[in-house]
């Protein structure tokens, strides 16, 4: 059951992470952390009402973590490298991969991380915003008018 | 508004995004392991305790058994009983209602055993047990859709327990060689065995359909199988293994093509198999190259049968001419002789086509 959700969203997960956390390295360890924290909630007999909205939550809360552990300038001066996409990951054609990029940097150039998050989870992660609003313990009307208007800015800057 | 949704596909275009799947894979492994080094107890419990068959057998509903920790309900079972219950569930097949009882027995048993190669053992043991119960289902009952989903389940799920600790074990260091061999030999004669049955049964089943679903279902059971002997078998003692079949199958071709048999149609099975073999090999799937290995050096033993037969019945054809022609006569009290070494000859002919 556990290993079919990490069948499942392993690697969504992953992208999340690798999106908010560009040190691949060090990505790879926060998901690491993220699968074995949520199992661990399950040994404690942790009441778990939706498994996959879980562990986005601890997969954001060591993000969170993180980035309190490091200062953010040092963490983009670390991983400028390590944030370039290499040959094989991301769609095969150059068109793709231009625009891929193009749309990667909408999406960084909203202001807050918050809505940076938001937006990501909503159209790339799928999460409802139900789930979204649980997570972050905010009301959904709330992260519906985050996802609007961050939407309204990613589409200003592709359409400049 | 249309532009919001254009926004929107493109966004979900990053989903198209590679991520590193060998890294996946190898975190899944470390994380089973963990997983069972760490085990959920109370809510595999549950899950037992929220089968239906169970609820029928014993409706005991107002009691609130999910706080209870399993030993807790043996320990009930045992004093109210005396034991049957528990004893009574050891031959109960999937679809019976004491076979709940039967699996918590196990796991409490599992749950007790501390050590780690008795631990891996009792799962070898309890898959070999699945596979049994399979057989009896199907001769006792024929097919039972829902008895055998169980048994095969818990059958895949304990061929993993098992490579898991395997896999455990080496990782900390340890020296398993002798325990994966034996645990290996154990989870392959438990899939040869629920091969062999199955098979029949697909055969056997009513619809197109059915038969086409069960050969399915075979093929996933099966390559899960292999897959939990592959991590066993990860060692440099079965890699070995795996070469020196490979080696030994080639040794048999060669004699083959001496004795003037490269062009039968055994030798394209061989062919396929060592193919098969190779490419196993290459993935570092040792166990199944030395299968492939083995099936290959099987399909020239049949080659080298037939030839045999043949030789013998023309030797007896050619004797039973020269006999015709009197020749036999001249030879007088050799005649006892002949006519022995024939009787030899046809046991040879029946031995070689009843191995066959």
């Amino acid at each position: 059951m556990f290993l079919e959700i990490y069948d499942k969203y392993g690697e969504q997960v992953m992208r999340h992470i690798s999106f908010r956390v560009s040190n691949n390295k060090e990505a790879q360890d926060i998901f690491q952390e993220t699968f074995l924290r949520t199992w661990k909630s399950l040994v404690n007999e942790q009441k778990i009402e939706n498994l996959r909205a879980f562990v986005y939550m601890v997969a954001r809360n060591l993000i969170i973590d993180f980035y309190r552990k490091k200062s953010r300038s040092d963490i983009a001066l670390d991983d400028l490298g390590a944030n370039e996409p290499s040959s094989n990951d991301l769609a095969d054609s150059t068109s793709d991969k231009i625009e891929v990029k193009k749309i990667k940097a909408a999406i960084e150039s909203l202001e807050t991380d918050n809505e940076r998050e938001i937006v990501y989870m909503r159209y790339i992660d799928d999460l409802s915003v139900k789930e979204i609003a649980t997570m972050m313990d905010k009301n959904p009307n709330n992260i519906r008018v985050i996802c609007h208007r961050g939407l309204k800015k990613i589409r200003n800057q592709l359409y400049v | 508004m249309f532009k919001e949704v254009f926004t929107i596909r493109k966004i979900k275009k990053l989903r198209t995004e590679d991520m590193n799947k060998q890294f996946l894979v190898d975190f899944r492994g470390e994380l089973n392991i963990f997983m069972t080094n760490n085990p959920v107890m109370k809510k595999e419990v549950q899950r037992l305790f929220n089968m239906e068959s169970l609820n029928k057998f014993i409706n005991f509903n107002k009691l609130n058994f999910k706080s209870m920790p399993a030993f807790i309900i043996v320990l009930i079972a045992l004093i109210t009983t005396g034991g049957g219950v528990a004893a009574a569930s050891q031959t109960s097949l999937p679809s019976d209602a004491l076979y709940p009882v039967k699996i918590l027995t196990e796991e409490v048993r599992e749950a007790v055993t501390f050590n780690n190669t008795a631990k891996a053992k009792l799962h070898a043991k309890y898959a070999n047990d699945r596979v049994e119960e399979v057989q009896k289902m199907l001769s006792e009952k024929g097919i039972d859709p829902k008895g055998l989903e169980i048994a095969l389940a818990n059958l895949t799920k304990h061929a993993s327990q098992t490579a898991s600790i395997i896999e455990g074990e080496r990782s900390h260091g340890k020296n398993v060689n002798a325990l994966a061999k034996e645990l290996q030999n154990k989870i392959e004669k438990a899939k040869t065995d629920l091969e062999n049955n199955l098979d029949s049964m697909a055969v056997n089943a009513t619809s197109t359909e059915a038969r086409k679903t069960w050969k399915e279902k075979i093929e996933k059971i099966k390559s899960e199988m292999e897959d939990n002997e592959d991590r066993i078998g990860k060692s440099e003692e079965f890699k070995k293994e795996a070469e020196a079949a490979m080696l030994q199958a080639r040794k048999q071709l060669q004699e083959a093509s001496q004795n003037g048999l490269a062009s039968t149609t055994e030798l394209i099975k061989f062919n396929s198999f060592m193919d098969k073999a190779s490419s196993s090999i290459s993935k570092e799937h040792w166990v199944q190259a030395r299968q492939h290995a083995m099936q290959a050096e099987k399909a020239l033993e049949k080659v080298e049968n037939k030839i045999e037969k043949e030789e013998k019945k023309e030797f007896k054809m050619e004797k039973g001419k020269k006999l015709e022609n009197g020749e036999g006569e001249k030879k007088g009290n050799g005649r006892d002789k002949d006519s022995s070494t024939e009787k030899e000859d046809d046991e040879d002919i029946a031995s070689t086509t009843s191995e066959e």
